[in-house]
């Protein structure tokens, strides 16, 4: 029996590495400069991350990667979020990277994963699209086969780092009558014909983008596995890094926690801090208790998907919970911070605001918790 | 990090052994007996001798030394043995005061344990507590019962509530002021161990919302022998209450090498119950359609999924010796929702208690009552309290 809810040494030396770097970099003035900068994150910080071998550590060492497990990453995000870390990393290395080794070709593989290890490469999921429903029959873009290319159409919403993006993972639909769930994943790269980017301003102040595809042509063998089933390892790819983001979520959530808490106890009124009061004490003690929480089921799910054990359930029900934790938490913070943080200077904003994104990027609560019902109760059946 | 369940073949075995020894003495009728719930005169006979039989197996208190009764299990061993039990639902051995079972194993005189551990291990002793007073509930340490000291004896006038199933006890820990002009009010109070029959001992029935029996406890000159004070004069706050002082209770290791190999136990509690109203929610049809396909149904179903399962994990991370009261905060926060949510899902049926109408054989009514005694143990407000003044820092 082993029961023992801690990271290992070696994790822990990640997790320790990962705090000095991030807390020497972003301080919350370069986080608000990036913010308002034209790419969304820093490129320096990038190439740091790949000297680090941060970029491939869960690639294997064939493809320029560092050869280690799932829970080498959960602290690097960890502290991603307690530092406000803006980053195409969770896309290009936790999405795009684990579908390449997940379903991509050997050539794909050799060609994109030592490229992304080392900094050189950047790819963009472009999955969500004008009815913001993260699911297949969403998906209306399409790609219709033309000689030996691919030809796709379409408006991708939502869309990270497209300004930076070296390539796009394109969910498109695809329509042979075999197909499974009808959906295709197509690598096209970033600077074909036909391809226009709109910045589109949200409130996390995050680099996302609309990106419409007007007939652009990607080779047939820019398809990342089967042709029409490609929807399974595409959601596969993002449970997984969605568990990454509870990460951070989490990581976020211990940086609100002591600003809070702090506040509670050096803000007086009626003579007293006001963290004396009880009203405000279970403010903040809902703070731990939900970031506490989302911790565990993190960890487990992470540990999980590490161990190469069952996970899917488990991923789900850490995704879900710690994306209504991240609304509820914030929330609470500033029902403490009051006045004070409704002003733009205070640094409890870029925290809620960026919430906003982590709750809703790679599919939203009511997604996740749609998943654990369907562990526990099947999927339904459709009723007309 | 791990969260593994291993076992190998010798606690296979163990598994079969409680397994079968279950199917022989435990009618499934009988399944799901909760002591501080229940006032059946008929399932009480059945239990008190189920609990004589569990201890002559060494299973009541499986983990302690042999010479007292129990079987000097590892932590695994006694896990196996759990789970079984709880599988099959087997009603616990009854006695709100319990834990003055590892209290005397750590504080007790030789005297002491020798008279009252063997009789617990065997079923003989079941215990009552006295600590709550009428006045003094989540502020225990303003309670206000008396020990005075009479030759070789202290003479106890008092009263205490809330005494959970105290009538089916035959032994009580009293928790009362020793010391009343100590500085600290905590410091003047110790421990007391009599008979519940004993003259000045009265019980008077407070009936609760949950089909259990507690007592209104008057204490009007009990007289109790010096040797029967647990733990040390003036100490019992930190020594008992707190469960910090004396000997630490010896744990036992087996020499069980195995071959591990891993295993998921299966769902217990909260869990089991779930899987209960899943299964109703696949069987039961509304607007057309099997319950369990209802977006709404669904989503609520998911929430409590992951509080169950959060309820697990910290479990699992209080068997590491985590954070007790931010544990005990959010279990009994849950506790309530847990109930609430679930009639909920059931809708009107839920309201009903037994007979073939009863959705889940009444099981979420009794939740849903049990769960308004949350408070047992202390409040989720003080809880909330701890958490924000001792975790956090919160000025008091």
């Amino acid at each position: 029996m082993a029961i023992d809810l801690t990271l290992d040494e070696h994790q822990l030396l990640l997790q320790r590495s990962a705090n000095e770097l991030f807390r020497r970099r972003y301080p919350s003035e370069v986080v608000r400069e990036i913010e308002d900068g034209d790419v969304g994150y820093s490129r320096e910080g990038w190439r740091e991350l790949a000297e680090l071998g941060w970029l491939g550590i869960t690639f294997p060492e064939a493809y320029g990667g560092g050869g280690g497990g799932f829970l080498d990453l959960y602290p690097i995000y960890e502290e991603m979020g307690r530092f406000l870390v803006p980053s195409p990393h969770l896309d290009t290395v936790a999405v795009a990277g684990a579908l390449l080794l997940a379903a991509g070709t050997e050539d794909q593989r050799r060609t994109l994963l030592p490229a992304i290890a080392h900094g050189d490469c950047i790819i963009s999921p472009a999955i969500l699209e004008r009815d913001g429903w993260f699911a297949p029959d969403a998906i209306t873009s399409s790609a219709e086969r033309r000689g030996s290319d691919f030809v796709i159409s379409g408006t991708k919403l939502l869309v990270p780092y497209a300004s930076s993006a070296d390539h796009f993972l394109c969910v498109v639909r695809t329509g042979a009558a075999t197909d499974a769930d009808g959906i295709s994943l197509l690598l096209v790269d970033a600077g074909a014909r036909g391809i226009e980017r709109e910045k589109i301003r949200n409130i996390a102040g995050h680099a996302l983008y609309a990106v419409t595809f007007d007939d652009v042509s990607t080779p047939t063998e820019n398809l990342v596995g089967v042709e029409g089933h490609g929807w399974e390892p595409l959601s596969a790819a993002t449970l997984q890094a969605a568990v990454l983001q509870t990460a951070t979520i989490v990581g976020a959530a211990q940086a609100v926690l002591e600003m809070t808490n702090q506040y509670a106890k050096d803000r007086e009124q009626f003579g007293s801090p006001i963290g004396r009061y009880q009203a405000v004490q279970y403010l903040v003690s809902d703070i731990l208790i939900d970031l506490h929480r989302a911790d565990l089921l993190a960890k487990q799910a992470a540990f999980r998907i590490d161990a190469g054990r069952s996970s899917e359930r488990e991923a789900a029900m850490a995704v879900a919970f710690g994306k209504r934790a991240a609304a509820h938490l914030h929330r609470q913070a500033h029902e403490v911070h009051a006045g004070v943080a409704f002003i733009v200077e205070h640094d409890l904003s870029l925290y809620s605001r960026r919430s906003k994104f982590w709750e809703n990027h790679l599919g939203d609560a009511r997604y996740y918790e749609e998943r654990v019902a369907d562990s526990m109760l099947g999927r339904p059946e459709v009723h007309t | 990090m791990d969260i593994t369940f291993t076992t190998t073949p010798r606690l296979e075995a163990l598994r079969e052994e409680v397994r079968s020894w279950l199917d022989d003495e435990l009618p499934p009728e009988l399944e799901g007996f909760q002591w501080d719930f229940e006032e059946d005169p008929d399932r009480w006979a059945f239990y008190r001798q189920f609990w004589k039989k569990q201890g002559t197996q060494r299973w009541l208190e499986p983990t302690w030394p042999r010479e007292y009764g129990g079987a000097e299990m590892s932590a695994r061993q006694a896990r196996v043995l759990h789970e079984e039990f709880d599988r099959r639902r087997a009603g616990g051995f009854a006695g709100i005061g319990m834990q003055v079972g590892p209290a005397i194993l750590r504080l007790g005189t030789e005297e002491q344990k020798a008279a009252f551990l063997p009789g617990m291990a065997a079923g003989e002793i079941m215990w009552a507590e006295g600590y709550t007073e009428p006045d003094s509930g989540s502020d225990l340490a303003s309670l206000r019962t008396r020990a005075v000291p009479d030759g070789d004896e202290w003479v106890i006038d008092g009263q205490k509530t809330f005494c959970t199933a105290g009538h089916h006890c035959n032994w009580m820990i009293i928790a009362a002021r020793t010391d009343p002009d100590a500085a600290k009010r905590h410091k003047g109070i110790s421990y007391f161990l009599s008979p519940t029959d004993a003259p000045g001992i009265e019980l008077r029935p407070l009936d609760n919302l949950a089909d259990g029996r507690q007592n209104l406890v008057l204490i009007d000159e009990l007289r109790v022998p010096n040797d029967r004070m647990l733990g040390d004069l003036n100490k019992g706050w930190p020594q008992v209450w707190f469960g910090l002082g004396g000997n630490p209770i010896p744990s036992f290791d087996d020499d069980d090498a195995g071959p591990e190999h891993a295993y998921e136990p299966g769902p217990t509690g909260y869990a089991w119950v779930l899987d209960q109203l899943a299964a109703y929610c696949k069987a039961t049809t509304r607007r057309g359609r099997p319950l369990a396909d209802d977006p709404v149904v669904r989503m609520e179903l998911a929430d409590l999924a992951i509080g169950v399962e959060v309820e697990k994990l910290l479990q699992y991370e209080g068997a590491c010796g985590y954070g007790f009261h931010l544990h005990q905060a959010i279990m009994k926060e849950f506790q309530p929702e847990f109930a609430q949510r679930c009639m909920d899902i059931l809708g009107p049926l839920g309201q009903i208690q037994s007979g073939e109408w009863a959705p889940l054989a009444g099981e979420i009514d009794r939740i849903y009552r049990r769960s308004f005694g949350n408070h047992a143990g202390g409040t989720s407000q003080v809880k909330r309290m701890v958490v924000a003044t001792r975790a956090l820092g919160l000025p008091r």
